[in-house]
């Protein structure tokens, strides 16, 4: 019985979509291009807080230190950070050292360092971080630890990209929640409306439904079955063209991987695409505007 | 079955529809609700179908006041009554089988079984070889017969029939008469407004005369008037 009726609402949603084509079609283009706006954020906003994360799992702290101190100076610094909380392994880099790997890092420039009277390179202490002991907030307070110690003259750990970086990833939550919400307004509005104009379509036939004994429900269900399919189909064409750009994006940057995110970050991030669990709840995003967008419109019209 | 008590209806305020209507159709009873255009007789079939809502009185149908019925209520009263509207109100996008299974399917009935009783009530009106036919390629006369079937496919206690031969010629209405006659024989309690005076003195029943919204008379049944050219 229940599964003959749903199957009654929904052969009569589906006539709907088919007598109505063309605003079908448009109104699940408007939600699809919603959701691969909306879509984009997330996916975005999620390989960026992996990069964070993988930048936070390599995370080193580098302590320069003063000039001319003393051998057992650095040794007494270097135990003294060594048994900070949360600090892994401490290694000291001198000046020779220091220089040496800046030219082998930078082999275009590696001649400026013969030319140089003098090595401007400071020593400096280079500091592994414990797991659990990654995090920016984490880092940047052992930082300014470190920076009052006496005989260090500065820390480094990257911190202006680091602030930089974590301020974009805040800004892009804002713009992507701001965004998402005018997004799902907009849908709403838009299903609500293309309810509405197939509901003027049978408004004859509704109406004589209704003198023949048709409850309330029975009318509705339809068109909260067409408003559900209509998300839903938007909501899964935005996903496949989002795989669509995703693959293409990828393929760019693996040709182009020396400006790649990937090579910049040069640990184990790689970008992905949005987990099954956001396709999960995309889809289901999609249904619930659908049918909220329906029952908006159904509100107004079936209560005569 | 249908009890009226002081009714008055009014579409615009001071100017009375109905005017104090009082009346009592029994069960099985076969009424004829007669009387010139704009006497009142559509918006009394409304009052009964809970299209419009009088003013003040009240409305019994099958023991239930629907004169304060509720909106959620109204669908238990429909189902009870078949409706007949003088433009037949067939679904032009839906074939004359689909229309007539269309009150099942509102019941809950599998789309199966309603066109199969579809089907077989075609059948009695004659019209079961048009069942894949839509309601434009079928004459007036025919989409008159599935308004018809469709009103009785439910199986409801009460048919109101509002000029259900209003637009059709001699031949068609008789046959539509006949149809709401073997539905009385099938206990159903039928009203039919019409102001087809060939029906009316062809057909002897309860007629009802309504005149600028007041109920001018009430006639028991009586036998039909022969003219000269049926004798013989």
């Amino acid at each position: 019985m229940m599964l003959g009726k749903a199957s009654y609402f929904t052969v009569k949603a589906l006539d709907s979509i088919k007598g109505n084509p063309f605003v079908n079609i448009i109104t699940i283009g408007v939600i699809a291009v919603s959701f691969i706006i909306l879509g984009g954020f997330i996916a975005l906003f999620g390989n960026l807080k992996s990069l964070l994360a993988d930048w936070e799992q390599r995370v080193q702290i580098e302590a320069y230190l003063k000039g001319g101190l003393p051998d057992s100076q650095i040794k007494e610094l270097q135990n003294l950070i060594s048994s900070l909380e949360g600090v892994g392994e401490v290694s000291y880099i001198g000046k020779d050292d220091a220089i040496r790997k800046f030219a082998d890092e930078m082999p275009a420039i590696a001649g400026l360092v013969d030319d140089l009277d003098e090595n401007p390179l400071p020593s400096s202490i280079r500091i592994n971080l414990d797991e659990g002991h990654r995090e920016f907030i984490k880092v940047e307070a052992l930082a300014l630890r470190l920076g009052k110690m006496p005989g260090i003259d500065d820390v480094f750990y990257g911190q202006e990209w680091l602030e930089k970086f974590s301020g974009f990833i805040s800004m892009l939550k804002l713009s992507g929640l701001i965004l998402g919400l005018f997004l799902l307004l907009t849908t709403t509005f838009i299903i609500s409306n293309t309810i509405r104009l197939a509901l003027y379509a049978r408004k004859e036939e509704l109406e004589v439904m209704k003198l023949l004994g048709a409850t309330n429900f029975f009318m509705k269900t339809p068109f909260l079955i067409e408003g559900l399919l209509q998300g839903l189909v938007g909501a899964a064409a935005s996903l496949v063209s989002l795989y669509a750009l995703y693959s293409f994006f990828v393929a760019k940057l693996a040709s182009k991987s020396s400006l790649s995110v990937v090579s910049l970050s040069s640990g184990s991030f790689q970008p992905a695409f949005l987990s099954l669990e956001t396709i999960f709840y995309l889809l289901i995003c999609g249904m619930a505007l659908g049918l909220f967008g329906s029952f908006v419109s159904l509100g107004r019209f079936l209560k005569v | 079955m249908i009890k009226m008590y002081h009714v008055n209806m009014s579409y615009r305020k001071g100017v009375n529809t109905l005017e104090d209507i009082t009346l009592n159709i029994k069960k099985g009873e076969f009424a004829l609700l007669t009387g010139p255009s704009g006497a009142g007789k559509t918006t009394l079939l409304k009052l009964l179908t809970c299209q419009e809502r009088p003013d003040d009185g009240q409305i019994v149908v099958n023991g239930r006041n629907i004169a304060r019925i509720k909106q959620s209520q109204l669908y238990r009263h429909r189902r009870d009554t078949g409706i007949v509207f003088q433009d037949s109100k067939l679904l032009k996008d839906q074939t004359v089988l689909d229309n007539v299974a269309m009150p099942l399917e509102i019941r809950g009935k599998s789309r199966k079984e309603a066109r199969h009783k579809a089907w077989n009530l075609l059948r009695d009106v004659g019209l079961h070889k048009k069942a894949g036919s839509y309601p434009l390629q079928v004459s007036g006369g025919e989409q008159q017969r599935v308004a018809i079937a469709r009103a009785l496919v439910g199986r409801p206690s009460i048919l109101l029939a509002d000029e259900p031969t209003g637009n059709l010629d001699s031949e068609n209405s008789e046959y539509i008469l006949n149809l709401l006659e073997a539905a009385n024989k099938a206990d159903t309690t039928i009203l039919v407004a019409t102001h087809d005076e060939t029906l009316i003195r062809k057909h002897s029943c309860r007629l009802l005369t309504l005149k600028e919204g007041r109920m001018v008379s009430d006639k028991r049944p009586l036998a039909p008037i022969i003219s000269g050219d049926d004798v013989g």
